[in-house]
């Protein structure tokens, strides 16, 4: 059967914006979120979907509604099949409704397009109980509704006359969860029992999952990703769609939310990937060429130079014996560009191990090997480059020098790998990681440093070599609550702004929590990928229900 | 809203004040420009005793603030005194020059009311015609009022035969019917108004065109036209209906400066307006019938601007909610 919706490479442009051509298709009775951040261009698309850009604006493309073509159609004859067969729902707040009628004037001129003046009250009845609005309130003028009645009512008119889509913009933007979850519940039920097919621009990921059944991505005007609702959000597969998922409240009730790093300043040529600045994982090659969103298998549609997220540093098959005891047996392990992983386990379990395998610092482990983007990992090599791997240990006070000064100590590492002695970088990596970088502090002894500097001096060190995986094994286990909780925050935010990825080693579950995107739990030699909200659940749904 | 009304009854009772005062503090009184013949020059002298015997005769020997408290007195009765100069009640005589003043004025606002917003909307459509309208209006609203009515005078009324110059009426002129009259009137209503819709109708231009502009970036505008409705109906009842409060109330907000314009053309055309009569009372010092004419068109713009306010608030409530 024909789709309900075909659009082929649709293109809208305006000064200073343009949706780059897209196509997709949207079955009857099925249920596509647009998501994306604020300018991505999914009001754009709405708009040229809907035939309501602005003057000015460039659209082409076609958009196939049951077999009809809009884009090239007369206004006069589109506007037959407005609300008929496809109508819009804005953001809710009453600026959409006209200030000056009441709502049963408002539905009544829709309502006169399809139903005898005789059926009209009761049908106008009817779809203010259907949204869940009492029929009196149609004596109430726009400024009269809270937003959530709003959002309601523009909804009521745009299923008035029983159209096959309804399009709708940012829906729950100002509304709070409970209103949320409430529209969310009746925007299902009219798809089950009216078989209406919604297409939902929002930027919030947590109404996309309640209600979609595919999930598109947009940003700066171009599709990144395109799949089924359940695997974009398991397994994102572009780094953008894993930035959204992981800056989205809903999606994220314990841990600590990061957005999406702002553009560090590069130079993009003009027809460079658009997600380039913020991108971890860019090549030099996504200057100056945009990805082509395609197939990568499984159906999913991605717009990456590199495939989606690449897997930095894999670990396969490890096994290793101390004596006749078998700490790791078969251990898979893989930390993927950009994140944050985190490897617990009780103490004794052999996090520390396998930290030190992965890192290149104990290499005689019976079975199994390690990959560093899909090839066999030189780690001597990769120890010595910039965007390798770096590794802070667990114990400070035994890993630094305590005769060196903090200059010579964070600049080593280069010195080691014969990158030179660049005092520059020294210095700022110190600076990135909170410790003064004047002349004094420089000249200080690591000696006559605290616990908590000493720690910091370690992350510095590795820095310097602006590396593209980072371990770090119980980084905080010997602080204090307060200088804990700053150092997991400090560490997340150099990966969030550096976009490096790490695998954070610890038997501090709670901490895991808060900051892991993955979580890895070693236990009797075995690795297990933990689902955290298989763990970790809230019940906050009812706060705000009366 | 209190606060606008207090705010109005402190002007009111300020200008008042001045009314009463300023009369008094030009050079001269009644009496020494009081003549034999109403409206011509004075050329008897009265005696300095008969001169004394008048002024106590309408109270101006008596110090200022008992003057002042008799005045008020009086006019809370409904009393405005008796015109020195025309010798008749002041009340009378300004009832009887009202409806002229106030039918140029109210008929130029209305003219330029729906010329200036005809205009804007043309303009809406033709992006070429607002900007030449755009740039004679914003020289026309600068022009005096007394000058627009000059240069019409000039310019038209003395080139184009049967339009009259002066008066409201043909002098001793003879109607068959009542049709003649009307038509007589308009005839000679026909140069005051044009010169103060002249002067009036850029400010309800630009009034018109900015309230249709901020109406069409509004969201509903949108919303009309996803529901498919028709290009007539999103006109009237979504853009034209939502856009006019704020027209409507300029045309209380230039209730204040018409009635300054009409009596300053009045005086070009030798209309028998209020704007005729202040001009002889100024001339003759006669002090009641001055107040009455600043009296008179002081309550006027007060309870226009009340009426501006009261329409604003209005509009302003409307949309306050949908914010």
């Amino acid at each position: 059967m024909a789709p309900l919706l075909d659009v082929r490479e649709l293109s809208v442009s305006y000064p200073g914006f343009s949706l780059h051509p897209l196509s997709f298709s949207l079955d009857r009775g099925e249920i596509l979120a647009v998501v994306g951040e604020s300018g991505s261009g999914k009001t754009t698309l709405l708009k040229g979907l809907a035939c309501l850009t602005e003057e000015g604006t460039e659209v082409s493309g076609q958009v196939l509604l049951e077999g009809r073509e809009l884009l090239g159609m007369k206004e006069e004859q589109r506007r037959q099949l407005r609300m008929r067969s496809f109508a819009v729902a804005f953001q809710n707040s009453s600026a959409w409704l006209n200030p000056g009628m009441t709502l049963r004037e408002q539905l009544k001129e829709v309502l006169h397009r399809g139903y005898p003046p005789r059926e009209i009250p009761g049908r106008m009845r009817e779809l203010m109980e259907t949204v869940g609005l009492n029929p009196e309130d149609l004596g109430r003028y726009p400024r009269e509704l809270s937003g959530g009645m709003a959002q309601r009512f523009l909804l009521a008119t745009a299923i008035a006359l029983e159209p096959g889509l309804v399009l709708l913009d940012e829906p729950t933007s100002s509304l709070d969860v409970a209103a949320r979850d409430a529209f969310a519940a009746l925007v299902q039920r009219l798809n089950r029992e009216k078989g209406i097919a919604f297409i939902i621009i929002t930027h919030d990921m947590k109404l996309a999952q309640l209600l979609s059944s595919r999930i598109m991505v947009l940003y700066n005007g171009h599709v990144e990703e395109l799949g089924s609702t359940g695997d974009i959000l398991d397994y994102p597969r572009h780094p953008y769609t894993r930035g959204l998922i992981n800056a989205s409240m809903g999606l994220n009730i314990v841990r600590d939310v990061w957005g999406i790093r702002p553009a560090v300043p590069v130079e993009r040529g003009h027809h460079g990937c658009p997600f380039y600045g913020r991108c971890t994982q860019s090549l030099p090659l996504c200057a100056h060429q945009a990805p082509e969103l395609k197939d990568w298998g499984d159906g999913r549609l991605i717009a990456c130079n590199r495939g989606g997220i690449v897997t930095l540093l894999e670990g396969r098959g490890i096994c290793k014996s101390y004596g006749r005891q078998r700490v790791l047996n078969g251990v898979d392990l893989s930390i993927r560009s950009g994140e944050v992983a985190a490897l617990v386990g009780r103490s004794g379990s052999g996090k520390t191990t396998l930290a030190q395998i992965l890192g290149g610092y104990l290499e005689d482990y019976e079975q199994g090997g390690l990959l560093f983007e899909g090839k066999a990992a030189d780690m001597d090599a990769l120890h010595r480059r910039e965007r390798g791997v770096q590794m802070v240990f667990q114990d400070s006070e035994t890993s630094l020098n305590p005769h060196m000064t903090v200059l010579q100590a964070a600049a080593e590492p280069r010195l080691l790998a014969k990158l030179g002695m660049e005092e520059e970088r020294a210095r700022r990596a110190l600076a990135d990681v909170g410790l003064p970088s004047d002349e004094d502090f420089l000249k200080k002894k690591i000696k006559t440093l605290s616990g908590g500097q000493k720690q910091r001096l370690s992350i510095a060190r590795a820095l310097t070599m602006a590396p593209a995986v980072l371990l770090a094994d119980e980084p905080s286990s010997m602080l204090d609550p307060s200088s804990k909780a700053n150092l997991l925050r400090l560490l997340k935010s150099l990966q969030n702004s550096h976009g490096f990825s790490m695998l954070l080693v610890t038997h501090d579950l709670e901490s895991a929590l808060k900051v892991a995107d993955r979580c890895y739990l070693l236990k009797e030699g075995r690795l297990q990928e933990l689902r955290i909200s298989d763990y970790v659940s809230s019940s906050i749904d009812g706060v705000f229900v009366d | 809203m209190k606060k606008k009304i207090l705010l109005l009854l402190c002007s009111f009772a300020v200008i008042y004040l001045v009314n009463f005062t300023i009369p008094r503090l030009m050079p001269g009184d009644p009496f020494d420009y009081q003549s034999a013949a109403a409206g011509e020059e004075s050329s008897t002298e009265m005696t300095e005793e008969l001169k004394e015997y008048l002024r106590s005769y309408y109270g101006l020997d008596k110090p200022f603030f008992s003057q002042l408290w008799e005045n008020i007195k009086n006019n809370l009765r409904g009393d405005l005194g008796y015109s020195i100069h025309y010798k008749r009640a002041v009340s009378e005589l300004l009832m009887e020059r009202l409806p002229w003043t106030a039918f140029i004025m109210l008929g130029a606002l209305l003219l330029s009311l729906v010329l200036g917003t005809a205009l804007a909307l043309l303009g809406l459509r033709r992006k070429k015609a607002d900007g030449c309208l755009y740039a004679l209006f914003s020289l026309l609203g600068e022009l005096p009022h007394f000058l627009a009515g000059i240069l019409l005078l000039f310019l038209v009324a003395a080139r184009v035969d049967w339009i009259p110059l002066s008066g409201a009426v043909t002098a001793f002129g003879i109607y068959y019917s009542e049709w003649d009259w009307v038509k007589d009137v308009l005839l000679h209503a026909l140069m005051p108004l044009a010169a103060l819709t002249l002067v009036t109708v850029p400010s309800f231009y630009f009034t018109a065109r900015a309230s249709f502009l901020s109406i069409l970036e509004k969201p509903y505008i949108l919303s009309a036209r996803a529901k498919g409705l028709g290009e007539g109906r999103i006109r009237f009842h979504y853009i034209f209906r939502n856009a006019l409060p704020p027209i409507v109330a300029r045309f209380f907000l230039s209730v204040g400066s018409a009635i300054g314009g009409t009596m300053l053309i009045e005086n070009v055309f030798a209309y028998p307006g209020m704007g005729t009569v202040m001009r002889e009372a100024v001339k003759y010092r006669d002090y009641p019938l001055i107040q009455g004419v600043f009296l008179l068109s002081t309550v006027l713009v007060l309870l226009s601007l009340l009426a501006a306010d009261l329409i604003n608030a209005a509009n302003d409530r409307r949309r306050g909610a949908s914010l």
